[in-house]
């Protein structure tokens, strides 16, 4: 199997991709203007916010491959699913990080169980346990089916987990509602550009982690076979 | 009817041994004393914990009646025998989950008391919505415990797994349970506090269709 960079379109992506993040750092820090009331802790949110819808993009392509998976038995979809899991966990880790760097100079404190924020942790606690059932559910394939069944209880429990913790205290409703349409437009523009380039790197992140699993797959197969020879 | 059927026999087995209820009820009755020895300073400062507690208190008895069950199951391979029966998978899930929802009601009946006893939870203000919302917390643990159970207890490192997937995907649930509780222990009428008896069923709806659902595809060899 041929290596995911030596792949003629596979260059062609992360040149583009390697373009957008070069552009979106000199938009965010030369173009964007500074907010005046947040100062430079605004620009975390050319990250934090594309990482986060990206970070559910992810998500929903766990769930969805996951069903896939069990009703078709399709290694591939599998290979998506995990995919998915790994970058969509990554994400959700980065975005668990940049939160509380934006809040400790804003709410003077890194973490104040607000809505979102306890959402995705929770969100990342399921997905640890995913990695888990992967690593210790037993055999490649049961393993694989019980991570399907919890990527898809983990995208049900989405909405019940949003709307639990929005009412568990109204009062703590401190997460900035990111009305971008009534952002000036340059910063709206910097900011629709940030998401682009941040789908980008997600879609390149999957499909590189989609190919390295299809590797893993083809290696442990072969190996099944040498081994039962 | 199939469902029928193993319900009886998840009942029959359990009064025979009482092996899940013990287990639930002296976990539950030790945990309560060690909140009343912690909290022995100030009872009424941590009336506003309670509700908190009691939630917490029976997800682990759950965690743990939910090893039990499973466990006689495991012994002289009757679970792969169970799955191996002419029946639907779901009838399975559906029959385990129901006698599952009551065992740790009754380990409930048996332990709150002591709740009101040694914590002075006040468990007569609302009885019959006190009620209410363990059935419907119950039904929901049910539906979600067997499901995992089912499924993480078959894994060579179940016992670890079980907890640590359950919690995150209770979060919710844990969450309406307490808030419902607290208002129906403080005698709020129902009209203010009706949102998390509406989320607590959703929960339960949501996760009885998945899990029939996805019952069938986790119980194959």
């Amino acid at each position: 199997m041929q290596a995911f960079n030596s792949i003629r379109h596979n260059q062609l992506f992360l040149a583009v991709t390697l373009v957008a993040v070069i552009v979106n750092l000199w938009l965010i820090y030369r173009v964007a203007p500074v907010v005046s009331e947040q100062e430079m802790a605004q620009k975390i949110f050319y990250y934090h916010v594309p990482l986060a819808w990206n970070a559910l993009l992810a998500y929903l392509l766990v769930a969805v491959s996951g069903v896939a998976y069990l009703v078709t038995r399709q290694t591939r979809w599998d290979q998506w699913s995990l995919a998915g899991a790994e970058v969509g966990t990554l994400f959700a880790l980065l975005i668990l990080i940049t939160g509380p760097i934006w809040a400790t100079p804003i709410w003077g404190k890194p973490w104040s169980w607000e809505p979102r924020l306890t959402t995705m942790l929770v969100l990342f606690l399921i997905f640890v346990g995913y990695f888990m059932v992967r690593a210790f559910g037993g055999p490649y394939e049961r393993a694989s089916r019980y991570a399907a069944v919890i990527g898809i209880l983990a995208v049900i429990d989405i909405p019940l987990i949003l709307t639990a913790v929005t009412w568990w205290a109204p009062e703590v409703q401190s997460h900035p509602q990111m009305e971008m349409a009534q952002q000036s437009s340059s910063i709206l523009r910097v900011f629709l550009f940030s998401l682009f380039s941040f789908t980008l790197i997600l879609i390149y992140l999957i499909l590189f982690r989609r190919h390295v699993g299809a590797m893993e797959f083809r290696r442990l197969r072969g190996s099944e076979g040498t081994s039962d020879a | 009817m199939g469902s029928w059927t193993i319900f009886l026999k998840d009942l029959r087995l359990e009064l025979r041994t009482r092996e899940s209820l013990s287990a639930m009820v002296v976990f539950a009755a030790a945990v309560i004393l060690l909140f009343a020895f912690a909290f022995d300073a100030a009872p009424t400062r941590f009336r506003s914990f309670t509700p908190g507690l009691i939630w917490m208190t029976y997800f682990f008895a759950a965690v743990l009646g939910l090893l039990r069950t499973f466990g006689q199951e495991k012994e002289l391979e009757a679970y792969s025998l169970l799955l191996s029966a002419p029946v639907d998978r779901s009838t399975i899930y559906l029959g385990k989950a129901a006698a599952f929802f009551l065992f740790l009601l009754a380990a409930q009946i048996v332990s709150l008391p002591l709740f009101g006893l040694f914590l002075d939870v006040p468990l007569l203000a609302a009885p019959a919505a006190l009620a209410l919302i363990f059935v419907l917390a119950d039904l929901a643990i049910a539906a979600v415990g067997i499901l995992i159970a089912g499924m993480s207890l078959r894994s060579p490192a179940g016992e670890t797994l079980l907890p640590i997937l359950l919690f995150p995907l209770l979060t919710p649930l844990l969450i309406a349970a307490t808030k419902a509780t607290s208002a129906a222990l403080a005698r709020r009428p129902i009209s203010e506090w009706d949102f998390w008896l509406m989320l607590l069923t959703t929960f339960f709806f949501l996760f009885v269709l998945a899990g029939t659902f996805i019952f069938d595809y986790i119980s194959e060899q």
